[in-house]
């Protein structure tokens, strides 16, 4: 009797199915198709259901069957976990009787410091002569026209230091002024400049960094400042490292007011030991005594501060989904993340942004078999079907895995998933010992979303895109170059659109991305939060089910799930895993598949082998 | 001397058509803001993308822009002869057009990402077009002078009308 059988695995991001016939009196199950779409809803919720029968119309129609021929529909057993992620930053940017703008227009004109009165290009003929003056010229005047009037005004013996230019100008007006004046120039903001107070502007040398107002003693030595006022500035300095040009202006005291972020602790409840981790104590730590409390409990926010919000938002979200009372969600693993996210600086002019610690969190709950239970016959009755639990995911997914060509136990595998990341190791003789982590694909996409400060609303599309393909520049439009320096010249010219721009090199061809970061940057900044998340917990994940928690016990490990798609990820664990004495490669499921499509797979063989057994 | 000059780099500008001698003054000074050198040059073609074409062959940056009275177009060595960079047509003003070309011409050779009119994907929308009129006077001591000059010009007019009211304040009229 052949019997037409569907395995299920709804991920975190994608639903997976395999469809197979089988026959008790053949030896092995007759592949039909299979099919990986994205998960509708939140994984082990009743929302899950339309990309359940999408995916199962998808491999129906690939095998040439329909859905109510299917016999039985098997569906991973009790979905162990589910996470979610916050970001939190943990310091903050505050300048209270100074503003500033800084930024680093393409072309600021003129060179040097000067310091006067911020006086409007209107003005500038009233001014008395011999008082030093900045002039604000908005983007209404024409630079000939500001150019001569700065002339006028310099003729006459008016004292003008140097300017601060709404539109594109700095060069131009630069140019035409008859002394050399440092122009600071693509200030939007420029109605927010106040007037009649005393500011400083320095534009640096070509290829240079200001020096003067990136130094706080500099900015005291302009302003004549006591060293009670020296300290006020120091965020000021701080914020205009590396800048090309800048403006300081004295505001009145008062202006701005502070405003003091508490970071909190984060409380580890463990089943050997309770600790209270300050967040500021970095990342590092964080981990490290994960180690000493043992299997987690709970974890807890101090309230009222901003990690107390978080660890409360992700309760909330666990609670809503999975219908249970607040009390009740107990966090079983967190990943903390260190990170340098651009955070718009309290006070400034221009929207500058300074780049601020910030903490991410993955964070991990267990579900109960309830709920996969409760989704089993809400798609039994939807499809009109048979549907059964299959087995515990992790058994299911070395199932599957050793359907790679090469592949023998004693193995373990990493499946690097969208939410969490998970390790299973199978030796002769042995129940398989598994683990499941909090952190994976999607928080590697919102490290870099948040570093790399992407624009919301497009958020997880670019920096989704920008996590799985790599980069390129386009230096002329007949060539590109990749990230790892090779060239690339084109037969036909490349649209002028992407002429000097970063671009990801996708199946699709090139796509410009809308951001001013250079390829260097977005790099360090991908590969870095690919190896905070999936290093760190590849390592953590295998070191509890390797024999005897002794990760060098492990000779083999093989990857699986929707991450091991990567083309970088394999080959950091690889050198990652290799002093180790462990050797990794990616799964090759059914020996074409890739890494992905294991657990359901698993499921297949799993329920074939009963039915032999049986 | 004279081979000096010729021979140094620069972005290669050509007018066609009839164009308005004062437009190459727009593409000039939307390169300086780049700080990219650039020179008139002669064509001996009139069909405007060919203009282009002819004036980037003969540049040592490979860039050639050329202006017609409706249209402007970028031009690079290496392109199709037939397929510019860029051709913008202008619409009413073509003085912020020529601006805006110059300044990708520009950029092409600096090699920065080019601005589009209307493109607000980059950070920096491109300039906003210019309604200043460029005859204003080079000093403002010859508007003083002459403050009616044009009355078309509003701003220019009042800042020279300011002027005129300070200087005879303070007596120097």
């Amino acid at each position: 009797m052949t019997l037409l059988i569907a395995g299920i695995d709804i991920g975190n991001s994608t639903t997976e199915v395999a469809l197979a016939e089988i026959d008790a009196a053949r030896p092995a199950p007759r592949w039909l198709a299979s099919s990986r779409v994205s998960t509708t809803g939140i994984k082990g919720t009743l929302s899950n259901i339309p990309g359940v029968t999408r995916a199962l119309q998808e491999a129906v129609d690939a095998a040439g069957v329909r859905i109510d021929q299917i016999d039985l529909a098997l569906l991973n057993e009790a979905t162990p976990v589910i996470g979610d992620i916050a970001m939190e930053t943990i310091t903050e940017t505050i300048i209270t009787e100074s503003t500033m703008i800084g930024h680093n227009p393409n072309s600021p004109g003129g060179l040097g410091i000067g310091v006067g009165v911020t006086t409007h290009l209107n003005d500038l003929a009233s001014t008395a002569r011999g008082k030093p003056v900045l002039v604000v010229i908005p983007k209404d005047y024409d630079f000939q026209v500001a150019a001569s009037l700065v002339n006028w005004a310099l003729d006459n013996g008016i004292d003008v230091q140097g300017g601060i230019v709404q539109a594109d100008d700095g060069v131009l007006i630069a140019n035409r002024v008859h002394k050399a004046l440092p122009f600071v120039d693509e200030v939007r903001l420029i109605d927010h400049v106040p007037l009649n107070i005393l500011a400083a502007v320095e534009v640096a040398e070509h290829g240079q960094a200001i020096r003067q107002l990136s130094n706080p003693y500099g900015i005291a030595t302009l302003f004549n400042l006591t060293p009670q006022e020296t300290a006020l500035v120091i965020p000021i300095a701080k914020a205009l490292i590396g800048l090309r040009s800048a403006v300081v202006i004295r505001t009145p005291a008062g202006d701005v007011q502070t405003r003091h972020i508490p970071a909190g602790s984060l409380r580890l409840i463990g089943q050997d030991r309770t600790l209270v981790l300050p967040m500021d104590s970095g990342a590092d730590a964080i981990m490290a005594a994960l180690d000493q409390t043992g299997p987690l409990a709970d974890v807890e926010g101090e309230p009222g501060t901003n990690v107390g919000g978080m660890v409360q938002r992700v309760r909330q979200t666990m609670s809503d989904l999975t219908e249970k009372p607040l009390a009740e969600i107990k966090i079983r693993d967190i990943l903390a993340v260190d990170c340098l996210v651009p955070q718009q600086v309290a006070g400034g002019l221009a929207q500058e942004f300074s780049l601020e610690n910030a903490v991410g969190l993955a964070a991990m709950v267990n579900t109960d078999r309830l709920l996969m239970e409760r989704l089993a016959q809400a798609l039994a009755r939807d499809l009109s079907i048979r549907v059964e639990l299959g087995g515990v995911e992790a058994h299911m997914a070395i199932l599957g895995t050793l359907t790679t060509p090469g592949i023998a136990s004693p193995l373990a595998i990493l499946d690097l998933g969208a939410g969490s990341t998970d390790a299973a190791m199978l030796r002769k003789g042995e129940p398989v010992r598994s683990m499941h982590l909090a952190g994976a694909g999607d928080m590697v996409t919102m490290l870099i979303q948040r570093e790399l400060d992407l624009p919301a609303g497009t958020v997880s599309e670019v920096a989704e895109q920008i996590k799985r393909y790599p980069l390129a520049k386009v230096e002329s439009l007949f060539h590109t170059r990749y990230e790892d320096n090779t060239v690339r010249f084109f037969k036909e010219p490349l649209d002028p659109k992407l002429f000097g721009r970063v671009a990801l090199v996708t199946p699709q061809g090139l796509v410009p991305i809308p951001t001013g970061h250079t390829i260097d940057r977005i790099r360090t900044v991908r590969r870095e939060a690919k190896r905070k998340v999936f290093l760190r917990n590849s390592l953590r994940a295998l070191s509890h089910v390797a024999p005897g928690g002794n990760i060098r016990l492990i000779d083999f490990v093989a990857i699986v799930g929707g991450s091991g798609q990567d083309f970088e990820i394999s080959q950091m664990l690889m050198e990652q895993l290799n002093p180790y004495g462990i050797v990794v490669g990616t799964a090759n499921i059914r020996s074409q598949l890739g890494p992905v499509n294991a657990v359901a797979t698993g499921l297949v063989l799993s329920y074939f082998e009963r039915q032999r057994s049986g | 001397m004279a081979q000096v000059e010729r021979d140094r780099p620069c972005i290669h500008v050509c007018l066609v058509g009839g164009a308005d001698e004062e437009l190459y003054r727009w593409v000039e000074i939307g390169a300086e803001e780049e700080g990219v050198p650039v020179r008139r040059t002669a064509v001996q073609v009139s069909e405007p993308v060919l203009a282009a074409f002819e004036a980037a062959q003969g540049s040592r940056f490979d860039v050639g822009v050329s202006v017609t009275p409706g249209r402007v177009i970028l031009h690079e060595r290496h392109m199709p002869a037939e397929q510019p960079v860029l051709s913008l047509a202008a619409t009413g003003d073509p003085r912020p057009l020529c601006r805006l070309m110059g300044g990708n011409a520009a950029r092409m050779v600096v090699r920065l990402p080019l601005r589009f009119a209307g493109d607000d994907a980059t950070p920096e929308p491109a300039p906003k077009p210019q309604r200043r009129d460029p005859s204003s006077p080079p000093v403002a001591t010859q508007a003083a002078t002459e403050p009616a000059a044009d009355q078309t010009i509003v701003d220019v007019a009042t800042i020279a009308r300011i002027v005129v009211r300070i200087l005879r304040e303070r007596g120097v009229v």
